[in-house]
């Protein structure tokens, strides 16, 4: 297995995934992440997070039924496991310690 | 809903590029943002954002493998790459004349590409350029047409919204020029497009300041200046969106307010301008004629249609329009055809008299691509020519290879690697050059293009970029199999025994290609030859009128004309020439190297029959003639007597020679003391000039009626001496002292005229640099091809020498087969040349005949070109020891 930090980017599409529950492919990921998170991404780039976050084990993914739209094509769905859940907490976990970690008198 | 269908070259690469199980999901994907992008952008946009799109989703790890034994190949692929750069690196000397060839062709057709893509760019950036149509008007007289142009009288917009539905707007435009007087300063606009309200909408030259919504150029002395024009009109330190509702004085009384600042007008835009002011303004100064009148034709119509619009039906029923509107021109065996010329492409020609866009002659654009291809196809045959014969040296490693258990696309696809290794690496240099070279190439030429013409330049509706790279994959792919399969055809047995000689076909392949490299260069030379010929010709021709060491001052726009006038104009003419420097001085409304004007509805009593002629008119003063060297062939010159201060008195005029026979006189003599009769006036020629070029020579010499006119729009000040600063100083002062309050600039009338001829200076600049380095390629390749042959030779000669053979015998009986081939090109390339530029030498009204002396002495050259090559290489041969020359291979 590649190893198993996580990106910045990686997080987040991370995290979009898990919100869009079972309804997460790549345009509307791109979609939310420029809406919520306020920055422009190339859908290749999803793409290739997505890959990535696949081949390190935190998400799953499978087509879903074939629909009208999009010029009949099917969907690549994806679905966090619980690895990825795991790595999300871990992440989440070591921001929490590193903020509490903050003296107080450093952001006054 | 409409049903959305993304690029089908896109789709299917998709299908061919990705991994199957990816390929769906990014398929979809890219059909979705391609759906939005329409939403959003239009579906030009929409269908560059998706290949933009599709390239960026080549990552290695998506791409489709088709051997699934992946590492294997790769170990091999970099093998054939490492072979390759030896083999490039062993072989310097081969590698610097292909890398030469290949680098100089491709640099310079990028330039020309850069070129032509600009020229096809025109007005593209019209949103609904599509759409957009100029009004042509063609007249003809007894059933033949006279006059081809796009000026109409200025009701005809109205009146062909009204009689057709499918146009939707029309806008005029009617050119001119004026003075600004912003504060204490006073500015001359020479580019005034005075426009209505439909203008900006039609067309999209983008407000950058002022209200957007409300429309701009309606009401009377209402003006859009352009960005640039804006900041010459105020200081540095100040915006020019203070300048949006602010007013002027244009023309001296017409107080107009800056309404809109827009964009300046893009390069690639026909119409170049620099204030637009409100046709109303005109209206109300000049009148409803200059609203409604219909023989007023000055104006300039640009239409928009419906969607859908069938235009050549709509051409058709146009047909009718002009007879409706012109009865009595009918009656008198005229008509008058209307019809709609699309506006994108109007660029390229054809051109219209008096047109106000800048149009050049789209089949020189055209024949400057097919040049800059040849070009690349000169290089890439010397790339051909060199591998395929050199192929031979390296059949034993392919041997070895084989007898390994090679397959044949195996092989094939080693020996491409090579040549692709070098036409990537060239193309990459050539764009680097470009980048270089950019700005010493716009200098020399007088464009400015950039790369960026050719980045985002868009053909046929997809992005320029895409197919230029898949058409050159293509071509290189081709390119690089070649020598590849001619290897992979020899015997494994034969090679590795040492007997291996291309086949009959490979040699007659290269020597087509041989002949076809001899025709391009002569093609070029002879052409260079030519258009720099016609060039000199039409630079030195005697024009008929003396124009050198002229200096052309604008005349004194800001006063008015009254019973001064011509007083001070005599004063200012009187003082002028008495400076030392100065031969004499005159005026005219029409200075050569400008259109004339046209004077309409004429009767000559030389010819009774015709009763509305055209003709061309100038006005000039008294001492035109003789200034200007105009020889009067009869009759008298015009005198001091013959102005009147009321136009209406003036009643003696002078023709050119075209002009008496236009007019229907037998001889200048013949003319003399005759009648002609125009707008209620009648007037007596009282003299003769000889003909003289009054436009370039790409025009007959037209038929000229000289008036005697004290206006001054161009005040003629010949020298006799290049201008020292203090005379130039002392001339202007003079000038002011006469006209204060006017605005001072002067041209030189000679470089002015010469300026007519850019365009082929232009063309016979790209065509040296073509010819030169289509010579240096071809010979380089010709040196390389030698060498090969005479090193495979070696043996031969050496036994020639041997048996007592002089060089001349040895050269005879090694170079016999080249001269053929250089033979065969002429005989070719000769003949075909002379077809080709007299089409091109057709395009003037004065031409020089292709002298065929051209074409046999450029023939010659090459010939003699290729006996150099020959005799070096094989006197570098001969002088090798027989003794060594026979141990050889």
């Amino acid at each position: 297995m590649k190893g198993t930090n996580l990106g910045e980017l990686e997080e987040i599409i991370l995290l979009v995934v898990a919100n869009l529950f079972d309804n997460a492919y790549g345009i509307l990921i791109a979609g939310e992440v420029e809406e919520k998170c306020n920055r422009s991404i190339t859908i290749s780039t999803v793409h290739n997070v997505l890959q990535r976050l696949q081949e390190k084990g935190y998400l799953e993914s499978r087509y879903s039924e074939p629909t009208k739209e999009r010029g009949g094509k099917r969907k690549l769905l994806f679905r966090v496991t619980a690895e990825g859940q795991a790595a999300l907490e871990t992440v989440k976990e070591m921001r929490e310690r590193l903020w509490n970690g903050i003296p107080k008198i450093a952001f006054e | 809903m409409k049903e959305v269908r993304p690029p089908r070259i896109g789709v299917s690469l998709v299908n061919r590029l990705f991994d199957s199980f990816l390929r769906e999901s990014i398929e979809g994907d890219l059909y979705e943002l391609y759906e939005k992008d329409i939403a959003r952008e239009g579906t030009r946009k929409a269908k560059i954002r998706y290949f933009v799109n599709l390239v960026l989703f080549l990552r290695y790890h998506r791409l489709r493998n088709s051997n699934s034994n992946k590492s294997n190949h790769m170990g091999l692929m970099n093998n054939y790459l490492k072979v390759a750069f030896r083999d490039l690196k062993r072989h310097k000397l081969f590698t610097a004349i292909n890398l030469f060839g290949l680098v100089a062709g491709f640099t310079v057709s990028l330039f020309m590409l850069e070129y032509v893509l600009h020229e096809l760019s025109f007005d593209r950036f019209h949103v609904k350029g599509d759409r957009i149509y100029r009004v042509i008007q063609d007249r003809y007289r007894n059933g033949e047409l006279y006059q081809s142009s796009n000026i109409t009288s200025p009701a005809i917009g109205r009146l062909l919204k009204q009689d057709f539905p499918e146009v939707i707007e029309t806008t005029r435009i009617f050119p001119d020029w004026a003075h600004l007087e912003v504060g204490e300063q006073v500015l001359r606009a020479d580019q005034i497009l005075a426009v209505d309200e439909y203008f900006l909408s039609i067309l999209d030259f983008e407000i950058v300041y002022g209200d957007k919504t409300k429309t701009n150029l309606d009401d009377p002395y209402e003006v859009v200046l352009t960005e640039s024009y804006a900041k010459r009109l105020i200081d540095g330190n100040k915006s020019i969106e203070s300048l949006v509702d602010s007013s002027f004085e244009l023309n001296g009384d017409w107080l107009s307010k800056i309404t809109a600042i827009v964009k300046d007008p893009p390069a690639n835009s026909q119409l170049q301008f620099d204030v637009l002011v409100s046709f109303a303004s005109y209206i109300d100064q000049w009148g409803e004629e200059t609203d409604n009148s219909m023989d007023w034709t000055d104006f300039y119509h640009y239409v928009l249609v419906d969607e859908h619009v069938d235009i050549e039906l709509l051409n058709q029923k146009m047909a009718e329009f002009g007879a409706r509107y012109y009865p009595e021109a009918e009656a008198n065996g005229l008509r008058e055809v209307f019809y709609l010329q699309p506006f994108r492409g109007s660029h390229l020609g054809p051109y219209y008299e008096y047109d106000l866009a800048e149009v050049v002659n789209g089949k020189i654009v055209w024949m400057m691509l097919i040049i800059a291809v040849l070009l690349v196809f000169v290089a890439w045959i010397n790339f051909i020519n060199l591998s395929s014969s050199r192929v031979m040296q390296k059949a034993k490693e392919v041997g070895v290879r084989k007898s390994l258990g090679a397959t044949r696309k195996q092989i094939i696809s080693q020996v491409s690697i090579e040549s692709l290794v070098l036409n990537i690496g060239a193309l990459v240099i050539s764009f680097l050059f470009c980048l270089i070279l950019q700005p010493y190439f716009n200098r020399y030429l007088e464009l400015s293009l950039s790369i960026k013409d050719l980045i985002y330049a868009e053909v046929w509706g997809l992005p320029f970029l895409v197919m230029f790279i898949l058409i050159f994959g293509v071509l290189v792919f081709l390119m690089s199999i070649y020598p590849g399969s001619i290897i992979a055809a020899f015997k494994l047995q034969d090679v590795m025994k040492g007997n291996y000689k291309a086949k009959g076909e490979v040699k007659g392949f290269n020597n087509v290609l041989v002949v076809f490299q001899y025709c391009v260069s002569l093609l070029l030379i002879v052409g260079a030859v030519v258009v720099g010929r016609q060039i000199n010709f039409m630079m030195e021709k005697d024009l008929g009128i003396s124009i050198e060491k002229t200096m052309s001052i604008y005349g004194p726009d800001l006063t008015r004309w009254d019973s001064t006038y011509i007083p001070r104009t005599e004063r200012l003419k009187n003082e002028l020439s008495a400076f030392s420097g100065v031969v004499s001085v005159t005026a005219t409304n029409r200075a050569a190297g400008r259109n004339m004007g046209v004077i309409s509805g004429i009767r000559s009593s030389g010819d009774a029959e015709k009763s509305n002629i055209t003709c061309n008119m100038i006005n000039i003063h008294h001492d035109y003639a003789e200034t200007l060297g105009l020889q009067v062939l009869a009759g008298r010159d015009f005198d001091r007597t013959d102005h009147h201060y009321n136009w209406r008195d003036v009643t003696n005029v002078m023709l050119n020679e075209s002009a008496v026979s236009f007019l229907g006189f037998d001889s200048p003599e013949a003319a003399i003391g005759r009648k002609l009769y125009y707008q209620e006036t009648e007037v007596t020629i009282v003299g003769v000039v000889n003909d003289f070029h009054q436009r370039s020579l790409h025009h007959a010499i037209d038929p000229v009626i000289l008036r005697p006119m004290y206006g001054i729009n161009k005040l003629l000040v010949k020298l006799n001496t290049d201008p020292s600063e203090g005379l130039l100083a002392a001339i202007e002062d003079k000038y002011l002292e006469v006209f204060p309050g006017n605005h001072y600039d002067y041209y030189f009338l000679e470089e002015d005229f010469l300026g007519l001829y850019k365009n082929e200076e232009r063309i016979s600049k790209i065509v040296n640099v073509f010819t030169l380095l289509s010579i240096l390629i071809a010979t380089l390749g010709l040196y390389g091809l030698v060498l090969i042959n005479i090193s495979k030779k070696t043996k031969e000669i050496g036994l020639r020498r041997v048996l007592g053979a002089t060089l001349r015998q040895i050269l005879f009986a090694v170079g016999r087969q080249l001269m053929i081939l250089v033979i065969i090109a002429v005989v070719i390339g000769g003949p075909l040349s002379y077809f080709l530029l007299d089409k091109w030498r057709a395009g003037f009204a004065y031409s020089l005949g292709i002298d065929l002396s051209v074409i046999i002495v450029s023939a010659f050259l090459l010939f003699l070109l290729a006996i150099a090559v020959l005799v070096i290489q094989t006197r570098r041969v001969t002088k090798i020891n027989p003794s060594e020359s026979l141990r050889y291979e």
